[in-house]
């Protein structure tokens, strides 16, 4: 076993080591000067190289080799430029996109400021974009010529070529799966590509002492990027809910080749879905839509691989990679955020900075040079990943300030401190002077103000853990009480909607028409594993939040995790309120914070379990520990696979139900997120008719995210397609779900109707002005 | 023993690249005709969907009263041939009240891949009273229409 292996993924670093500024990776000594002069000559060679490819990047191959360089060169450049050592970067490889992203992000702001001043109208077009980043590069390379020998990169940590090519071969069988789909074939392939997905991780969970951090890392990685592109790589243009509306912001910032700052919108203010994936589109030829469904999934898919080594510095290997396992096979990761692209970049982000607080393997003035640049990243990526994170971190230095009091003894960290005050001040500046977007966060007060707290919306008949488990997910409600619901709702606050005077009428009455259901081969089985996989996360809070309480109060916890639990229970507390009330779960989708929080209450949740055999053995004696805990690991790694057997789609395939849309081309989530060219033709069509200003829109929850994704409107646009809440003169978009299907989707607080589309109603009141045969368009 | 430890091996950096161009070897080839071939027949690519849109030009300033014996104001259409093959098309035009339907005129084209062309509708044969003027592509599922009163001349307005 390598002193790798021993140290739990942080490589052992020597007194000598430290003195002689000497990678411990690399069995060779320090690199001769001349050596690292040839490596900055092979770096310079590499941007001259990207700037070769960007003039044929309409090849294929040309825009794989770009995309690669664009998230590894700049990134490694700046890192380099901050005296990084090698050990550090390849013990936690996060950094390296994370920092790339970073360099992008700077390049972008710098052009897009400058550019206008001196004429260039469109600064996000190749050249102007390839100017800055060269630039910035070169200044990168130059600061880093000098950087001592430990700080270049050495490859030899690396697993052998095979592990680092064929697992890849995974997730291309991913894509080809979900494009087989997208164009008609039978869900084989991609039935198959989930079969070796489980197979790889009841094997990497089996295996996972006797595989390497580099082995298991790649195992996460191909993992996630498979799962993440059978779903995102679905429909004819991105697949999701809120990566509709992130699309159109990004298509806008694209044709524009300009990002404003200071528009005030909130999509507007983020920069992962506006100047980022525009500037990775102009460098590489690669159309925004495939950069947010295809590259974003493969820049993200490093998550799980961070949150395996960051767990590794504080639990053992095979811990380490459960807690990575645990957070991966959740379904977040898969389902929702290849269609939050703002999340996946400011998630990465997050994991960067809590990487870089507590690697003590960089220097201090790179660290905190480092935690500003990961906060900042964080922050113009996305709102809601920023505020958790600096609720978290301000809630830990509360803590830390009690404690202080408590025992008379200063335990206020710097980090965390520097942090909180970083995530406040740049995110003063950026939500308020620089983009005037801070009107989220006052919208919200309003929100409370008017609705109040909203406590457990599901407490119907009185039963506290039900409602709790429930948390403010939606549930169905028949068309029947939606309709008068709805109509009420807009009787109350959308007064200035005019229903025509008969649209009361008996005739019109909304009528129901029920999703197909599929047959469930054992419903008493689906049932179980699903309520087994909302009780493990349940569970996993709970033991998440005993750990933390328990490595808190006891006065040997190393100083490192005992700052991890600190973290951890403000990250409980926000986590517990998002499912408690339903306002503030509309801030912050509970999902989502659970995705972010399980970032750091993995560690005290697997810290917990690490201990439970020791206490064992201390309290009985009669077993080895060693047993004790090989116990725990087979079980917990078996209740892993079997969520991951339900939130993979693989539970659906084989037993029924609704199937996933990773595997199939019907159902529910189909119908809401994959949309048709026909059907984009026809919301695209009705943008250049509509004036935003002034005129209503209408589009039900199957169609809206076609408007969203076509259309600038985003304003004065209503979902709730019914008779008695559209508007006398109003637009009307009809997406295939509605034409074809016949059916439509609204929703009222946290109730989902699904009834038949109003059609004789809008025929009669409405001209029928646009058609495509998937797609119409009505006004009047 | 790892690859990169074997005596006279090559060293896994090596080996990755050679990978790497043996991909970008693959991604060259598939972006050729034939590649293209290979990967339609894999079902990685398809034509793209053929379909037509019939819209009204000014959807907006659709007319509310429409005079019988004369061609609507403002109720031009269009039909765009969204296909990468050229077809040919039939519309035709009627007016309807409650169930009873009058064709007012019809005409053919034919439209390239892409190729769109605007039409005036034919003057319309209606009686006094609200009206539904439908234009339709035959054989088709496409159509539009719009709500309208028809006007006699002799008819007070």
């Amino acid at each position: 076993m390598s002193p790798r292996d021993r140290s739990g993924g942080s490589p052992l670093v020597t007194r000598e080591d430290r003195r002689r500024g000497r990678s411990p990776l690399s069995t060779h000594p320090d690199l001769p000067i001349h050596r690292a002069s040839n490596q900055t000559l092979v770096l310079g060679g590499l941007l001259m190289l990207m700037d070769a490819l960007v003039v044929v990047r309409h090849v294929w191959a040309a825009q794989l080799v770009l995309v690669v360089l664009l998230l590894t060169l700049p990134g490694y450049l700046l890192l380099r430029a901050l005296r990084m050592r090698s050990a550090a970067m390849t013990a936690f490889p996060l950094y390296i996109p994370a920092a790339s992203l970073l360099v992008l992000l700077g390049s972008g702001l710098l052009v897009n400021l400058v550019g206008p001043m001196v004429g260039v109208a469109a600064p996000l077009r190749p050249v102007p974009l390839l100017v800055s980043l060269q630039i910035i590069c070169a200044v990168l390379l130059v600061a880093g010529a000098l950087a001592p020998s430990g700080s270049a990169l050495r490859l030899n940590g690396l697993p052998p070529a095979r592990w680092l090519t064929l697992p890849l071969l995974v997730p291309v069988l991913a894509a080809v799966g979900a494009i087989r789909l997208n164009t008609g074939h039978n869900m084989a392939v991609a039935l198959t590509t989930l079969v070796l997905c489980v197979i790889a991780l009841t094997v990497a969970t089996a295996a996972a002492d006797t595989l390497d951090f580099g082995r298991l890392s790649m195992i996460l990685y191909v993992v996630a990027l498979s799962m993440m592109w059978s779903f995102s790589l679905r429909s004819d243009l991105v697949y999701g809910f809120d990566i509709a509306s992130e699309y159109g912001a990004t298509h806008r910032t694209a044709m524009e080749g300009l990002w404003h700052a200071g528009d005030g919108d909130a999509y507007n203010a983020m920069l992962s879905i506006t100047m980022l994936p525009a500037q990775i589109h102009s460098l590489t030829g690669i159309t925004d839509a495939v950069v947010l469904k295809a590259v974003y999934p493969a820049i993200f898919a490093i998550f799980p691989v961070g949150v395996f080594r960051l767990a590794g510095r504080f639990v053992p290997r095979r811990w380490a990679f459960l807690a990575a396992a645990y957070v991966l096979v959740q379904g977040g990761i898969m389902k929702q955020l290849p269609a939050l692209a703002r999340q996946e970049i400011a998630l990465l982000m997050f994991v960067a900075l809590l990487g870089t607080v507590f690697d003590d393997k960089i220097g201090r003035t790179a660290r905190a040079v480092l935690v500003s640049l990961f906060v900042g990243g964080m922050i113009v990526s996305h709102y809601s990943t920023a505020y958790l994170a600096v609720t978290v971190f301000g809630g830990a230095l509360a803590l830390q300030a009690v404690v202080s009091v408590v025992r008379r003894k200063r335990s206020v960290n710097l980090a965390v401190a520097g942090v909180f005050g970083a995530g406040l001040l740049i995110g003063a500046i950026w939500y308020v002077p620089v983009t005037h977007a801070a009107a989220n966060l006052t919208s919200f007060g309003s929100l409370l103000d008017s609705k109040g707290f909203q406590f457990l919306p599901g407490l119907k008949d009185g039963n506290f853990v039900s409602a709790y488990m429930k948390g403010t997910e939606t549930a169905g409600i028949t068309a029947k009480d939606y309709q008068p619901k709805i109509a009420e709702e807009f009787r109350q606050h959308k007064a200035f909607v005019k229903p025509h005077a008969d649209a009361a009428q008996k005739k019109y009455d909304l009528a129901a028409r029920p999703l197909p259901k599929s047959p469930v081969l054992v419903p008493a089985l689906r049932g179980l594993i699903n309520t087994g996989e909302l009780v493990a996360q349940q569970l996993g809070n709970l033991l998440g939040m005993i750990g933390a309480l328990v490595v808190i109060s006891r006065r040997k916890s190393p100083g490192p995790i005992r700052v991890i639990a600190q973290l951890a229970l403000p990250a409980l507390f926000m986590l517990a309120l998002f499912r408690l009330s339903s306002t503030f779960a509309t801030a912050y989708n509970q999902g989502r914070a659970q995705l972010q929080a399980m970032v750091i209450l993995v560690i005290p949740l697997m810290w917990l379990i690490t201990r439970l055999p020791l206490w064992v053995r201390r309290r009985s004696g009669a077993r080895p520990a060693s047993l004790v805990d090989r116990g725990l690991s087979t079980l917990t790694a078996g209740g892993l696979i079997v969520i991951f057997l339900n939130t993979c789609g693989f539970t659906g395939a084989f037993f029924g139900g609704d199937k996933a849309g990773n595997l199939s081309s019907s159902g529910e989530d189909y119908d809401r997120f994959s949309m048709k060219r026909p059907e984009l033709a026809g919301a695209a069509w009705l943008g250049r008719k509509v004036e935003y200003d002034r005129e209503f829109v209408y589009a039900d929850r199957y169609a809206v995210l076609r408007v969203f994704a076509e259309t600038t409107i985003t304003d004065r646009v209503f979902t709730d397609v019914t008779p008695q809440t559209l508007d006398q003169h109003a637009w009307i978009y009809a997406s295939r779900s509605n034409t074809v299907d016949g059916r439509a989707r609204g929703q009222i607080d946290n109730s989902v109707s699904v009834y038949a589309f109003p059609t004789a109603f809008v025929h009669d009141h409405y001209n029928l002005v646009y058609s495509n045969g998937m797609s119409e368009v009505f006004h009047r | 023993m790892s690859t990169a430890d074997a005596p006279g091996g090559l060293s896994p950096a090596r080996k990755s690249l050679i990978a790497l161009a043996v991909l970008l070897m693959v991604l060259g080839g598939a972006q050729t005709p034939p590649g293209g071939t290979v990967l339609r027949a894999l079902g990685l690519t398809a034509e793209p969907p053929a379909y037509t849109e019939l819209s009204f030009t000014t959807p907006a300033a659709l007319p509310d009263f429409v005079q019988a014996g004369a061609v609507p104001e403002h109720a031009s259409f269009e039909i765009r041939n969204r296909g990468t093959t050229a077809q040919d098309y039939r519309w035709s035009v009627y007016v309807e009240r409650g169930k009873r339907r009058v064709k007012a005129g019809s005409g053919a084209l034919r439209l390239g891949p892409g190729a769109a062309r605007t039409l005036k509708p034919p003057a319309l044969r209606c009686t006094s009273g609200p009206v539904r003027v439908v234009v339709q592509l035959d054989g088709r599922t496409e159509r539009i229409t719009f709500h309208s009163v028809c006007q006699r001349p002799g008819d007070l307005v």
